[in-house]
């Protein structure tokens, strides 16, 4: 019999560890996925649909955030009169104007506001969020540039750097003469800490208590219904990247149009995506395919059915009176009650959803709703216009 | 038996949260639900309830109606709304208030 080296020893002494080690991965492998077999056997279909909901949650944001090349050459955006929706002869041309940057890959967006009459909160939070939409969406160091010219209106400069928006942006401040009560406003902020969302929250009460014509019962029902549901929903939905939580609260008293314009707003996946992408995704595909095609009717489908987008929210069962949840507590009925709280107390909503937008008279009525093929905000945005003291009768009050 | 908690004061004022997850986590319903009603947690218990809650609302100053769908209509998998409101007693509590956890209590029952 031949000799072996002591080299040739060593060599067949590793092979053989080798082998025995790739057998025993392979076998711990088998084991497993006969476990995961029996497991998804003996689970309940309903149950395996929300365990499968995060991983399909992260596939969308995944897809949203997608990163982009900002290589086209530098895109102005004209910006003229009056701009935000709290009006709503000026709706279709904030539309516009939205979509013509929101999607925008050019390096350099510069935003002329030098005959630009009026920013509304509305206006400022579309801005903001737009600054953390192109930060999400380009590779580090290839963020594309936001600027903008000064307005030749001295309000709007003023305003600007009051609202807090210059500050958010980090530009640099115009020099205004008009000056801003921080009585009538609620700033935009760059939202850090969890812990504030009290604070936060308290503020814009006690905006709407000082200023607001709301009988106290209206107020409460505001704050109980609307002010901490919304809330509640920006921070579920919000992505937290950058230090920020990725949602955004503002708040102006507009003396003369007798209104608080109040904007609350996040940047995540917007209600389409959410809907599609939570536990409920296959009851909601299956029983309202339109939504796939129409962010507008996602949102509305959102304001008028039981549904959540939520990752762990139950699933309906089929019974023979219709589609039910079980008994208990279940989720998927805030934005109802929002409605029906706007409506009790003649508060009008309006909500723009990445490409889709829907616009809720004071009577609860759905009046416009759409869906445009560019993005129209980067995120979600949930604005009302609460009636307020004006002018005449503040001192009165 | 009788029991009276002074919710405002023993647990929080503002009652907004669902869970852990929402908001600013703090003072959830889901806490709530175990420090004060967890005897109720069971079927048992509302097929026969021997014991009542008088739940304080005078310090109370917001309501969400997450937080009660899950404090509060989470037990309509046991028992009725009516019932519910015999053994959970609502005091000092304002008109909103009470009309949140009515509709919450309805509609955790009925389900659509």
């Amino acid at each position: 019999m031949k000799k072996l080296t002591a080299k040739r020893l060593i060599f067949l002494d590793k092979r053989n560890r080798r082998y025995l080690r790739s057998k025993y991965r392979i076998s711990k492998r088998e084991k497993h996925n006969k476990y995961k077999r029996k497991v998804i056997k003996l689970t309940d279909p309903i149950l395996f649909s929300i365990m499968e909901a995060p991983s399909r949650r992260r596939a969308k944001v995944k897809e949203v955030y997608k990163k982009k090349d900002y290589k086209e050459p530098m895109q102005t955006i004209q910006i003229a009169g009056d701009f935000g929706i709290e009006e709503g002869q000026d709706v279709a041309e904030f539309i516009k104007i939205s979509s013509q940057f929101v999607d925008s890959n050019s390096r350099i967006l510069k935003f002329d506001l030098s005959k630009c009459t009026r920013m509304w909160p509305s206006a400022v939070t579309l801005m903001c969020s737009m600054k953390h939409w192109v930060e999400m969406k380009s590779n580090p160091d290839r963020t594309p540039k936001l600027r903008s010219t000064k307005s030749g209106n001295d309000h709007v400069n003023g305003y600007l750097d009051n609202c807090g928006f210059y500050d958010y942006v980090g530009r640099y401040k115009d020099k205004s003469d008009t000056k801003f009560s921080h009585h009538e406003m609620v700033k935009i902020e760059k939202e850090t800490d969890r812990l504030r969302i009290k604070s936060r929250r308290d503020q814009l009460r006690n905006l709407v208590t000082r200023s607001s014509s709301l009988t106290p019962d209206q107020l409460e029902l505001f704050v109980d219904h609307i002010l901490v549901e919304v809330i509640n929903n920006v921070g579920e939905h919000g992505l937290g990247v950058h230090n920020t939580l990725g949602w955004w609260l503002i708040a102006q008293w507009h003396k003369t149009h007798s209104y608080i314009s109040m904007c609350i707003a996040d940047n995540g996946i917007g209600f389409r995506n959410s809907l599609l992408s939570g536990a409920q995704h296959s009851y909601i595909k299956d029983k309202f395919p339109s939504i796939v095609s129409n962010e507008g009717k996602a949102i509305r489908l959102a304001f008028e059915e039981s549904v959540s987008g939520a990752v762990y929210a139950p699933i309906k069962k089929k019974k023979i009176t219709g589609d039910r949840y079980n008994r208990g507590s279940h989720r998927g009925n805030g934005l109802k009650r929002i409605r029906d709280a706007c409506k009790n107390i003649g508060v009008p909503l309006a909500v723009l959803s990445h490409h889709g937008y829907l616009f809720i008279d004071a009577k609860g009525e759905f009046k416009k709703m759409g869906h445009s093929e560019k993005r129209v905000f980067a995120g979600t945005l949930y604005h009302f216009l609460i009636p307020a003291k004006g002018v005449d009768n503040e001192k009165e009050s | 038996m009788k029991k009276r908690v002074d919710v405002g004061k023993e647990f929080f004022v503002d009652l907004v949260n669902r869970d852990e997850h929402q908001g600013d986590g703090l003072f959830h319903a889901k806490e709530f639900r175990q420090k004060y009603l967890t005897e109720m947690d069971n079927q048992d218990f509302w097929n026969n309830p021997q014991k009542t809650i008088v739940l304080d609302f005078q310090h109370v100053e917001v309501l969400g109606p997450s937080f009660a769908n899950e404090a509060f209509a989470y037990f309509t998998k046991f028992a009725k709304p009516e019932l519910i409101k015999t053994v959970i007693v609502f005091d000092h509590i304002s008109q909103v208030k009470m009309s949140t956890i009515n509709v919450e209590l309805e509609q955790g029952y009925k389900g659509y």
